[in-house]
Order: C-alpha cells, then sequence, then structure tokens
C-alpha cells in the first residue's frame, strides 16, 4: 500500500479514501461538486504524487525517447513540455505521458500511476535491447555504435520528487505569489526556480482543462506549500471525484478507462500527439488503425441518469454502435457526458472518408442507451465539452434538441 | 428511534403504522454528491428486496431496498428536487407493510455502528 505525500493533511481533513492501484487516494472532501466549483471558479489543490516520475538524462536521452514515444521531441524548446503515447508493437497505448525538456540531455517523465510497473518494465526491455544491440554493433565493428545506447540515464524519481497540481483562474498568481515567481507561464510551459534555497519545477500543465500549474518538489516542500496556501487563500483541497468530473468535461481520456494497450492512438483521437514522419518509434507501423472512434455524448438536460463505463450505445434503428468509456454528470452542463467508442464499421468509415465530419464540431447524431428498463437519449458531439461551452456550441445545441 | 439495516436503509415509525424510510449517514458520504433521485413511478406496491428509489451520485449508483412488503404513501419531495442535499438524516420515502410486520433483521444505532466499522 503506498501513499500520497499529503496522506496525513487528508486525515486531517477527513477525506473520503480509497484504493486507487494500491494507493490510498482521497475521493473528496468537502463534496465532489463544491470541490469541482472551486477549481472552476477559484482554485484547488490535487495531490497527483502517486503519479510516476523519471527523469531521462544523457547524450542519447533524446533519441532514444523519441523512439520511445510517439510526439517529437527533438523540435520541442527547451523549457517545453509535450504530451505523448507510449505504444506496444501493435500500436496499442501503454501508458499516456507527459515529457518535459529542460534541455536535449535532460527530460522529466511522467506516467500514470496505475501504469507504473508496466512502464517501468517497459522502459528497462527497451534500454536492454538497445544495450544488446550496442554491443553486437559494437563487436561487428560498425561505425556509428556510439549512437545507440552510449549514455542514457533512467532514474525512477517517483519518492524523491512529489508533485501536485494546483488549478483554477486563480492558481497561477497564488502559486506565483507564495514561490516569488514574476512571470505567468503560457500553456506547456515550465520553470525550475529556486526559492528559499530550494529548487521547485513549476509547469503551466494539468488536467481539468482550467489554467493552473503543477509543481514538482522535494515531499516536505510541496506538503509546507499546500499547508500554507491552504491556510491563508481561498485554495481548498480536491480529490479524484472532482477531478474526473474537471477532465471528462475537458475530454481528456483515463488510461484503463477510455485508452489501454489494445487502443491505438488514431482510435483515442490522438493522432496529434502522434509524429508519423518521425523516423522510426515502436508502434509506427501499427499506430493508425481505427477500428474505433472515440467521440463525446451529450445527453439532454431532461435525462436523468449518469452513463457508467460499459454501457452499449444504440442508434435509431436500434442497432448497437459503440460502448461508454467513462460517464459523469458535467455541473457546468447540468446534464450528463461520457466518452464513447464508435465500433459499428459503417460510421467509423462514413467517419474516416468524410473529412468535414471529423472536423465539424458538433455532429447530431441522435443515439439512445438503455439503463435498467429505461431509454435514454443524447447526441454524439467532439468529445471537448468544455471548450464547446466556452465556443457557445452547446446553446446551439440546445436549441436543436428542444 | 431508527432501525438500521446491513443494506444501509433505516426505518423510523412515523404515524398510523406507517414508517420513514432514509438511507445512513454513512451510506450517503459513502455514496457522495447525489444528483438524481429516481423514482418507482410505475409501480404500487413492492415486496421486501424490491428497490424503492435508485439514487445516482456522480460515483456511484445506490439502491433503496423495501425492508418488507410495503406500499409508498409519501415521497419527500424537497429532497427528490435537491438531492445534493442529502446527508442521511432526512427520510426520502414514507412506506406502509402491506402485511402484519414479519421481525427484521435490523440493527440499532450501535451496532450499525459497529457494522460500518466492520466493513470499513
Amino acid at each position: 500500500m503506498s501513499f500520497p505525500i499529503l496522506h496525513e493533511f487528508n486525515l486531517e481533513k477527513k477525506a473520503n479514501i480509497v484504493d486507487f492501484h494500491g494507493w490510498q487516494m482521497p475521493v473528496s472532501y468537502e463534496g465532489i461538486r463544491e470541490e469541482y466549483k472551486a477549481t472552476r471558479e477559484k482554485a484547488s489543490i490535487f495531490d497527483v504524487s502517486h503519479m510516476g516520475r523519471w527523469f531521462f538524462s544523457g547524450k542519447n536521452a533524446m533519441a532514444f525517447l523519441d523512439y520511445l514515444t510517439t510526439n517529437d521531441l527533438s523540435s520541442l524548446k527547451d523549457g517545453k513540455a509535450i504530451y505523448t503515447t507510449l505504444l506496444n508493437e501493435e500500436g496499442g497505448i501503454i501508458d499516456d505521458l507527459v515529457i518535459y525538456k529542460f534541455n536535449p540531455e535532460r527530460f522529466l517523465l511522467i506516467n500514470n500511476a496505475g501504469n507504473h510497473d508496466t512502464v517501468t518494465e517497459w522502459f528497462w526491455l527497451q534500454y536492454n535491447k538497445l544495450k544488446s544491440e550496442e554491443s553486437s554493433l559494437k563487436n561487428a565493428g560498425v561505425e556509428g555504435w556510439e549512437k545507440s545506447c552510449k549514455d542514457i540515464t533512467m532514474e525512477d524519481v517517483t519518492a524523491k520528487l512529489a508533485q501536485i497540481a494546483i488549478q483554477g483562474p486563480l492558481a497561477k498568481d497564488l502559486v506565483n505569489k507564495y514561490l516569488g515567481l514574476k512571470e505567468t507561464l503560457s500553456y506547456f510551459s515550465f520553470r525550475e526556480i529556486s526559492f528559499n534555497n530550494e529548487n521547485y519545477i513549476v509547469s503551466a500543465t494539468g488536467y481539468t482543462g482550467e489554467a493552473g500549474y503543477e509543481i514538482y518538489a522535494k515531499p516536505s516542500l510541496l506538503i509546507k506549500l499546500v499547508e500554507d496556501l491552504c491556510k491563508h487563500s481561498e485554495l481548498v483541497p480536491a480529490g479524484l471525484g472532482a477531478r474526473d468530473v474537471l477532465r471528462l468535461e475537458a475530454g481528456y481520456c483515463l488510461h484503463g478507462n477510455d485508452i489501454d494497450d489494445l487502443t491505438t492512438p488514431y482510435e483515442a483521437g490522438l493522432d496529434w500527439i502522434v509524429k508519423i514522419t518521425k523516423e522510426n518509434f515502436i508502434g509506427k507501423s501499427n499506430c493508425s488503425r481505427q477500428n474505433k472512434i472515440l467521440r463525446g455524448l451529450l445527453f439532454s438536460i431532461s435525462e436523468k441518469i449518469i452513463p457508467r463505463a460499459g454501457t452499449k450505445v444504440y442508434d435509431e434503428e436500434e442497432r448497437e454502435i459503440g460502448v461508454i468509456t467513462s460517464g459523469t454528470f458535467s455541473f457546468i452542463l447540468d446534464r450528463a457526458i461520457a466518452l464513447v467508442y464508435l465500433t459499428d464499421p459503417l460510421i467509423i468509415k462514413s467517419i474516416i472518408s468524410n473529412k468535414t465530419d471529423m472536423t465539424s464540431k458538433i455532429n447530431l447524431k441522435k443515439v439512445s442507451i438503455k439503463v435498467r428498463k429505461d431509454i435514454f437519449s443524447a447526441s454524439i458531439v467532439e468529445p471537448w465539452f468544455y471548450r464547446n461551452i466556452r465556443g457557445k456550441e452547446i446553446q446551439d445545441l440546445e436549441a436543436i434538441q428542444k | 428511534m431508527k432501525q438500521y439495516f446491513k443494506t444501509h436503509e433505516w426505518i423510523e415509525e412515523s404515524s398510523n403504522g406507517a414508517y420513514y424510510i432514509g438511507i445512513s449517514e454513512y451510506a450517503a458520504r459513502r455514496l457522495g454528491d447525489v444528483v438524481f433521485i429516481e423514482q418507482m413511478e410505475d409501480q404500487s406496491s413492492f415486496i421486501a428486496g424490491d428497490t424503492l428509489m435508485i439514487l445516482e451520485s456522480v460515483k456511484a449508483v445506490g439502491d433503496v431496498y423495501a425492508p418488507f412488503a410495503c406500499e409508498v404513501v409519501r415521497v419527500n419531495d424537497k429532497i427528490v428536487k435537491t438531492p445534493e442535499e442529502l446527508t442521511g438524516e432526512e427520510w426520502l420515502l414514507e412506506i406502509k407493510p402491506l402485511d402484519p410486520l414479519p421481525e427484521l433483521n435490523s440493527l440499532n444505532d450501535s451496532d450499525y455502528e459497529a457494522y460500518v466499522k466492520k466493513e470499513g
């Protein structure tokens, strides 16, 4: 059993604690709705120290990571992070990651807590494969063998470098003020800063669809930061429950629910983080397979249901066309939303061949789900519900649904 | 005095031989933010173990089971309209037994508390 850095704090706050992949994680403190609201309107803090963290360094670290993952690190600027996927040979997603580039020889990589063992095993397997290739290249006297695996260091820093997320419209100001950071970082930028002679990494990333930071530092420093900010500001702690609603509204996939090692990034709508023109990466030849396609489901406001993972989706002729992988109640839309994989070959074909549908913001096809004896209807939309609201498209949809 | 069940409902006598039924504070807390309360509108009488109501929260679904054969005589409309305010203190339905009450396998306050602790 593992404990996140705020475990004592969580007990003190009487958080509702559950086991999450072997970690004792808070689902909620004062209630999911309250914590959700704080994140969208003010700021909240999430203990995300359960995530896996690695430093990759050395002359060939970038080449190695670019071979392991789908996005392109070589063209990424120093001080920037990217979202990427780690694929198996069949193109399935072993995990989705964020990688930070300090310079071409130093990277911080973040993986999901539930996949930490699998990812660790995979990294070492690939590393050892390269090492053995390297020695055979060297023994065969092949020129340039040094370019393969020489000088790559992988260090699992999960225990010594903790991580928290502070998210919401007030988040950046609160942290800037606390850490004396003079600039407001732009999305997916990060800085290494020294504060009271201690090191912190502050990054403008998150999993809520809200502006905010993730902060990396020694566990004791982050515990103190959280205690100080919760005491002296409007910051409130938020748990996995609120986090799930926030990420679903933002249309972010959760590995294990919406993506897994049988799902390709093209199926999950993550082709934008696959640089298919890259010379080579694991899974390249199989990752564009599309036997299913991820979309959002928007239920009408009168449908009193929360769609759960595994629920089948039917079209107007009652043909099964897909299955829900995540569902929740969207507080901002005051209705149920879900992520769904459309599995019907005809629909997939029409989406793939019809470019306008792929880019159109909302596709108003009516579908339904059956829960218990009742039927609930929904529309298929692009999955970024929260962005749609800000773009006002949901109101257009509302008018049509009426 | 409230009597509790291992399925986390409580009942308390109201009047005329009827009972209020609700869910325990423990169950309400575990369920988290309830967003919908669904009533079994097409059903007028229930046998023991039937679902009387469905509480749908952000994270889970909870059924309120009939502790004995009964009919629903009154619904707490206030809580149905504002399910987010459910704490477990308030009654959800008033039910009337259809038959003379059998011996109920219920727990008192402290036995229920001990049961919940054990269940963890």
